[in-house]
C-alpha cells in the first residue's frame, strides 16, 4: 500500500491575502504559548528570521514586521477545506492535524493507471491550492510523514521503488522524528544522527533505554504496527471560511474575495449536480456582532457568476457598522438539478407557450422555501368517510388505502353533495342553523378502531353560510364543513 | 387636435378612451346570466378579485371555471385557504385531486412569493389566494407573472374592501336565497355593473332556500265567496 503524506507547513501564512505578500512585508506567525515563530514568509526570512525564534528577537529584526497569532482552530478549518477539494482527486484521505494530509494512492491506480498518472493529478490539485507544501511517498503512513517533514519547502519525494524509499528513510535526520526533544538529544548523544542508524539498532536494545510510546512509533515507521487512521468523509453542507487579516470598510471591496469562495461553491455544486437555493454569508465585524446576510435564488443557481450578482445586489443594501475582518459562506439549502424536457413539436405548435419549471421543480421549490408540512398535495382515497377520502385518517389500522385517480372515481363512489371546505376536525355546533337537506347516514366500517355513526345534514346559518353538520346517536351536533 | 397634446399622446402619457384595447379572450363562466353581464366570461389570463365571505358559494361560482382550465399537466394552487379543500368536491367537479396543491403559511410575503412562483412557472393553471392586504404594486407583479406563465390568479378577500386594486375584474358577492348577489365593481374595458342576482339552483339544486318545483301547476286565483 503506497501512501502520500502532504504537509502544509505555512497554512495560516498562505491564507493571508496576496495584497500584503505583494508588498514584500515580512510576516511571521507566532505561537504565543511557546513564544516561538512557527511560520515566516520569504520577506521575513530575508530579514534574518528563523523558525523557533522568540517574538522579541524576531520583531527586532525589522520595523515593518507583521505578527499574526497562531490559531489552531483556523488551521484545522483550512485543512478541512483543503481536504474537501482533495476529495475530487483522491478517495482515501485522512486529516493529520495540525497541517498534514495523508492520501492513500494505491486504490487510485485503478483510475489513474500508475503512480505517474496519479501524481500528475495530485500535483495539479496542489498547484491550484496556492499554498506551499512538501510531500513524500512511502509504504506506511508514519514513514511517509517522517520523510515529508524532513523535506524543504515545496520539495517532494515521489516514488514507488522500495529501495529508493528505504534509502530516503535511512538518510532522514534524526531530529525530524515526531518525538520529544529529550529522546532526540539522547539519540544524538550516542552518535545516532539519522534514521538508518536508529533502525540498525536491535529493538531489544532500544526497549531497555526508551519508553513504550517511542518504541511503538519506531515500529509504526518500520510498518510493523499499523497506524489507526480516520478517513475523511465529505461533509454535506457547504461551508467556506476566509480570514481577511485586514479590515474592509466597504462591501464593494468584498467582491474579489467573494468570487473566489463562490467559485468553490460552484465546483461543489457541479460535482454533486445540485442547485443552491440560498446561501448564508456571515460577515464577522470588528467589535460588533456578526452580520448575517441570506441570499435567495428562487429557481436555484449553480454558477458562481449568478451567485455573485445576487450577493452583490443584496450587499448593496447592507450597511456596515464596523469593518469586516472575516467572512464565511454556508449553503444548506440545495435542491437537485432537473431539466424540463419538452416536446419539440408541441412547443412549436403552441408558439409562445413556455414552461419554465416542471411540476416537480415547482413543488420542490415550494417545499424548500416553505417546508414540507406547509405544502400539501391533495389526494383521494376510495372510501365514503370524508376524513379517509382526504387522507386525514386511515381506514385500516395498519395500512393506508391507496390514492386513486379521477378516472376511477365513479358517480356511485362520489355519494351526495360534499362541501368544498372541510374542517380539520369536526367542531361542536354552537350556532343556530336551519336544516334544508338530510339526513345522509355515514357509518365507519366494522374493522375500524373508532366506530362512527353520523347523520349528515345540509344547513344554513345566520351568516347565510351553507354548513355541513352532523348528529351522532347521543344527540350531539357537530359542524364538519362549509359549501363554499 | 391641439398641437401641444400631440407629443403627450405620442409618448403615451395620455390615454384616449378609444385607444383602450379590449381583448375579448374570455372563458365562459358556466352561468348564462354571468356570461352576459361579464360580456363573455372570466378573463382568460390575469387577476380576478372576489370580495366575499367564505362559505356562501364563492367556490361553487368558480367551480366550472376551475374544471375548464384544469389540465392534467398543470397544477391548481390553493394558498392560505380558510380550511382544508375537500378533494371530494374537486372530484365532483371533474378536477384531478392530485393536481391540487394546498399551501398554508401565515407569512404574507411567503404567500405572495409562492403565488408569484406558481404563476410564473408555467405549470400552474390557476392560483386561488385568500389574502386580505395587498398593495397595488404587489398585484401588478402578480399580474405580470400570470401573463408570463399564461396562468390566472383568483384573489379572495373579505367583503367591503375600500381600496381598489389594479386587477382585471372585481366582483363583490353577497349571499342570496337561490345563489349569489353579484356586483361587478370593476371590469377592465367595461363599465361597472350594479348588483344582480345569479340563480345557481340549476347547477346546485340542493343548496337553495326556496325550492321551486317544476311539477306543480299554479292554479288561477279564485275568489272564495
Amino acid at each position: 500500500m503506497l501512501w502520500l503524506y502532504v504537509d502544509f507547513p505555512q497554512l495560516q501564512l498562505d491564507n493571508v491575502d496576496d495584497k500584503l505578500c505583494e508588498e514584500q512585508i515580512p510576516i511571521i506567525v507566532v505561537n504565543g504559548q511557546h513564544n516561538a515563530v512557527v511560520q515566516a514568509n520569504q520577506a521575513a526570512i530575508d530579514c534574518g528570521v528563523r523558525l523557533g525564534f522568540g517574538l522579541g528577537r524576531a520583531i527586532s529584526l525589522s520595523q515593518q514586521m507583521q505578527v499574526i497569532n497562531y490559531d489552531e482552530k483556523l488551521t484545522n478549518k483550512l485543512l478541512a477545506q483543503i481536504s474537501q477539494s482533495a476529495y475530487q482527486v483522491i478517495a482515501d484521505i485522512a486529516l493529520m492535524p495540525p497541517h498534514g494530509l495523508l492520501l492513500r494512492l494505491s486504490p487510485m491506480f485503478v483510475l489513474y493507471d500508475d503512480l505517474a498518472g496519479c501524481w500528475q493529478r495530485v500535483q495539479e490539485w496542489l498547484n491550484n491550492l496556492q499554498v506551499s507544501y512538501r510531500g513524500a511517498t512511502a509504504f506506511n503512513p508514519q514513514a511517509a510523514k517522517l520523510i515529508a517533514s524532513a523535506q524543504a519547502l515545496s520539495q517532494t519525494q515521489i516514488s514507488d521503488d522500495k529501495h529508493l524509499i528505504n534509502q530516503w528513510l535511512s538518510t532522514t535526520p534524526i531530529n525530524a522524528l515526531n518525538t520529544s526533544e529529550k529522546i532526540i538529544e539522547q539519540l544524538l548523544a550516542i552518535g545516532i544522527s539519522n534514521v538508518g542508524a536508529l533502525f540498525d539498532l536491535p529493538m531489544a536494545q532500544l526497549a531497555r533505554r526508551f519508553d513504550s510510546d517511542f518504541l511503538t512509533y519506531i515500529s509504526q515507521i518500520k510498518g510493523e504496527i499499523p497506524l489507526a487512521i480516520d478517513f475523511y468523509l465529505p461533509q454535506t453542507p457547504f461551508c467556506f471560511y476566509r480570514d481577511l487579516n485586514y479590515e474592509l470598510h466597504t462591501t464593494v471591496h468584498l467582491t474579489p474575495v467573494l468570487s473566489k469562495i463562490l467559485d468553490e461553491l460552484s465546483n461543489y455544486l457541479r460535482v454533486r449536480d445540485k442547485l443552491a437555493l440560498s446561501i448564508e454569508l456571515t460577515l464577522k465585524l470588528r467589535d460588533k456582532p456578526a452580520l448575517i446576510v441570506t441570499v435567495h435564488s428562487s429557481q436555484g443557481e449553480q454558477s458562481a457568476a449568478a451567485w455573485l450578482t445576487l450577493t452583490q445586489l443584496q450587499l448593496e443594501r447592507v450597511e456596515l457598522t464596523a469593518p469586516v475582518i472575516s467572512l464565511e459562506i454556508n449553503c444548506h439549502d440545495t435542491s437537485s438539478k432537473t431539466t424540463v424536457s419538452e416536446d419539440l413539436l408541441s412547443q412549436a405548435s403552441h408558439g409562445a407557450k413556455r414552461q419554465r419549471l416542471s411540476k416537480a421543480q415547482l413543488l420542490s421549490l415550494l417545499h424548500a422555501k416553505l417546508g414540507e408540512d406547509n405544502v400539501t398535495q391533495l389526494d383521494y382515497h376510495s372510501s365514503h368517510l370524508p376524513e379517509v377520502v382526504n387522507g386525514l385518517a386511515v381506514s385500516t389500522p395498519r395500512s393506508r388505502c391507496e390514492a386513486v385517480e379521477l378516472s376511477s372515481i365513479t358517480e356511485q363512489v362520489r355519494g351526495g353533495l360534499r362541501p368544498s371546505y372541510l374542517l380539520n376536525k369536526p367542531e361542536p355546533l354552537t350556532m343556530t342553523v336551519s336544516i334544508f337537506h338530510g339526513p345522509e347516514r355515514l357509518c365507519s366500517h366494522w374493522w375500524q378502531k373508532s366506530p362512527v355513526t353520523r347523520d349528515y345534514y345540509i344547513a344554513k346559518n345566520s351568516q347565510q353560510q351553507w354548513c355541513w353538520v352532523f348528529k351522532i346517536p347521543n344527540g350531539q351536533w357537530f359542524l364538519h364543513g362549509y359549501f363554499g | 387636435m391641439h398641437t401641444d397634446l400631440a407629443p403627450l399622446i405620442d409618448g403615451r402619457h395620455i390615454w384616449l378612451g378609444s385607444q383602450q384595447a379590449i381583448t375579448d379572450d374570455n372563458q365562459p363562466t358556466g352561468y348564462a346570466l354571468l356570461d352576459k353581464k361579464l360580456r363573455g366570461g372570466w378573463p382568460q389570463y390575469g387577476v380576478i378579485e372576489l370580495q366575499t365571505a367564505n362559505g356562501i358559494g364563492e367556490l361553487r361560482l368558480l367551480a366550472p371555471f376551475l374544471s375548464a382550465v384544469a389540465t392534467t399537466q398543470q397544477l391548481i394552487m390553493f394558498i392560505n385557504a380558510p380550511s382544508i379543500i375537500n378533494s371530494q368536491m374537486l372530484a365532483f367537479n371533474d378536477i384531478e385531486p392530485s393536481a391540487a396543491v394546498m399551501i398554508t403559511t401565515n407569512d404574507d410575503s411567503q404567500q405572495l412569493w409562492s403565488a408569484e412562483q406558481s404563476l410564473h412557472s408555467g405549470c400552474v393553471s390557476i392560483v386561488v389566494l385568500w389574502q386580505q392586504q395587498f398593495s397595488s404594486c404587489q398585484v401588478k407583479r402578480l399580474k405580470l407573472a400570470a401573463k408570463a406563465g399564461r396562468s390566472r390568479l383568483i384573489v379572495i378577500r373579505p367583503p367591503n374592501q375600500l381600496s381598489a386594486l389594479p386587477v382585471n375584474l372585481t366582483l363583490a358577492l353577497m349571499p342570496s336565497d337561490n345563489g349569489l348577489d353579484i356586483t361587478i365593481k370593476k371590469q377592465q374595458g367595461h363599465w361597472p355593473q350594479p348588483m344582480f342576482t345569479l340563480d345557481m339552483s340549476q347547477q346546485w339544486p340542493d343548496l337553495v332556500t326556496h325550492r321551486t318545483y317544476d311539477n306543480v301547476i299554479a292554479l288561477a286565483k279564485r275568489r272564495v265567496s
